[in-house]
């Protein structure tokens, strides 16, 4: 069996695929299981053990000769051609696309033909997105910066592949050699065999970051309070942020020495690791080091964040709100192994989201909605006579859709109730842009009517006439109450 | 990316969907048409700033 697997996002991303990989191995011991990522990040796969071949995509070779004067597009869409029919030749079993981008999708649908040998996001015959599989469908609606979603990238990129985890899939590359490499940074320098703590100021956007400015503040607070030393890690794009923390005695300065190996090897004698949503973050997931991580509202930390039990994860909207004395209280906390006593979010484990609110209470309203959706947990109450007004009025554009696909049923050629057809559909997406709560279940029924590939009229209207009666199931759970102050009990 | 690059790719892409429209016009979808998207969305992601973001981007 061949399995070939497209993760063409960047390192972070790369590093929660892993435990897919090891996953899919184990679950088909025999098979060849192949790896396309892009050749920027190629370094992320290097010790995978789980994988037989790596395949890199090698974008600045392909798009060169557009670079020519004249320019030679034909060149490029060969050179394009010619690696895809390279990957093609493979034949394999299964595709499974973990990259949920556009480009992916073209490019699964070139590699496989039949649909039934694919998982994550493809194209049908026509060109149109196709989403075979129910966990891709979920990813398209509910994941994403903006969205509800509350399991860890890791759960869905496995519920894409049809694989469960099991928590040692979370582990280094053997290859690596984590306790010797460890002893062998120890020994070069010495202090390292006491506490300390690593840190990664940088992130891969601006907008991820903490300001070194803010970074050095906590630093200066944390010497005071914290007697070891900290070990500040970074490749070489995370010079500039550095150049803003100043050198002191507890600091050991690591920027561009260390590969990803060094960087797991560290962390696992560290006491806590400290960063933003980054590769670094990703990869303490691998060691059994806690971490503070500062979540800004460019990352979805329920997705993104630290997986090892005890992490604290600090959320500000910017990192321009969030204070350097929370994150050195945080800091604090985490290594005295207790809570802060503010506002956080704990890392657990417990499933099946593995994270909790503390000292702060989150509106789950909408996670609770997607769970009733997917995973038939119980609908949420409703106590708020925004949410029940929307409710009503997606309920009564599900009423006049119903009746508009009832006239199509009855006489295809009915141009004026495909037009009242196509209002509803709009006025339900409304609905769910002017009432973010509803956002889940208007996304489902969207990607659920966006599932469908080319078909006649009637297997197109049957389809439509199911997803309008599913939302019709739902909505009326919702029905406005006479007296509007009485809470909604589905 | 510099200007001057992005517009110069601004102009590759719109020749692409011109080649791909007619394509479509002639022929319907096509393979040859999805290795000429493809070719479109790989240009986007440089014009993006090679815009290979994590997974959670939207798709459209």
């Amino acid at each position: 069996m061949k399995i070939l697997i497209l993760q063409l996002a960047r390192f972070g991303d790369i590093f929660i695929t892993w435990p897919t990989l090891r996953a899919l191995r184990r679950r088909y011991p025999g098979a060849e299981i192949h790896l396309v990522v892009r050749r920027r990040f190629a370094s992320a796969v290097q010790g995978c053990e789980a994988i037989d071949r790596v395949i890199t995509l090698e974008t600045g070779d392909i798009l060169a000769p557009l670079f020519r004067a004249p320019d030679d597009l034909k060149e490029s869409l060969l050179r394009l051609t010619e690696w895809t029919d390279l990957i093609a030749e493979n034949d394999y079993d299964q595709v499974i696309n973990l990259s949920f981008s556009p480009f992916s999708s073209y490019l699964t649908s070139i590699l496989v033909d039949d649909p039934r040998r694919v998982r994550g996001y493809s194209r049908h015959s026509d060109g149109y997105l196709a989403i075979p599989d129910d966990a891709s469908a979920y990813f398209y609606a509910q994941v994403g910066v903006g969205k509800f979603n509350r399991y860890h990238l890791g759960e869905v990129f496995a519920a894409v592949a049809g694989v469960d985890l099991m928590p040692e899939d979370w582990r280094p590359s053997g290859d690596w050699q984590i306790q010797k490499r460890l002893e062998e940074w120890q020994d070069a320098i010495p202090a390292l065999k006491n506490q300390f703590i690593v840190l990664h100021p940088g992130a891969s956007q601006r907008q991820k970051a903490y300001p070194g400015f803010k970074w050095q503040i906590v630093m200066s607070r944390l010497a005071k309070v914290w007697p070891g030393k900290i070990v500040m890690i970074g490749s070489d794009a995370d010079r500039a942020i550095t150049e803003e923390i100043f050198d002191s005695p507890n600091l050991i300065r690591l920027i561009g020495k260390t590969e990803f190996a060094d960087v797991v090897a560290l962390m696992s004698g560290a006491k806590v690791v400290v960063g933003c949503d980054s590769a670094p973050m990703h990869l303490a997931s691998f060691t059994n080091t806690p971490c503070v991580n500062l979540s800004f509202s460019s990352v979805c930390f329920w997705e993104t964040g630290p997986r090892v039990p005890g992490s604290h994860i600090l959320f500000a909207e910017s990192p321009e709100a969030l204070p350097s004395d929370r994150v050195v209280e945080e800091i604090q906390a985490c290594l005295e192994n207790r809570e802060s006593g503010f506002p956080v979010v704990i890392r657990t484990g417990s499933l099946p989201i593995g994270y909790e609110w503390r000292n702060f209470r989150a509106d789950d309203f909408s996670w609770q909605l997607i769970n009733a959706i997917y995973s038939g947990g119980e609908w949420p109450i409703l106590n708020d006579a925004t949410l029940a007004k929307g409710f009503q009025r997606i309920n009564e554009a599900v009423d006049l859709a119903l009746d508009q696909i009832a006239a199509i049923e009855a006489s295809e050629k009915n141009p004026m109730a495909t037009r009242l057809l196509e209002q509803a559909d709009r006025a339900i997406r409304a609905i769910g842009q002017m009432v973010p709560e509803l956002r889940p279940l208007v996304a489902w029924f969207e990607t659920e009517n966006l599932r469908i590939g080319p078909t006649d009229m009637s297997n197109l209207i049957g389809h439509y006439r199911r997803t309008y009666s599913q939302l019709k199931s739902v909505t009326t759970l919702y029905t406005l109450p006479e007296d509007p102050r009485q809470e909604v009990h589905p | 990316m510099k200007k001057e690059t992005q517009a110069h790719l601004q102009v590759i892409l719109e020749r692409l969907e011109k080649a791909s429209r007619e394509v479509i016009a002639t022929r319907g979808y096509t393979d040859e048409n999805a290795r000429i998207r493809l070719l479109q969305e790989l240009i986007k992601e440089q014009t993006q700033n090679e815009d290979t973001d994590t997974t959670t981007r939207p798709i459209r």
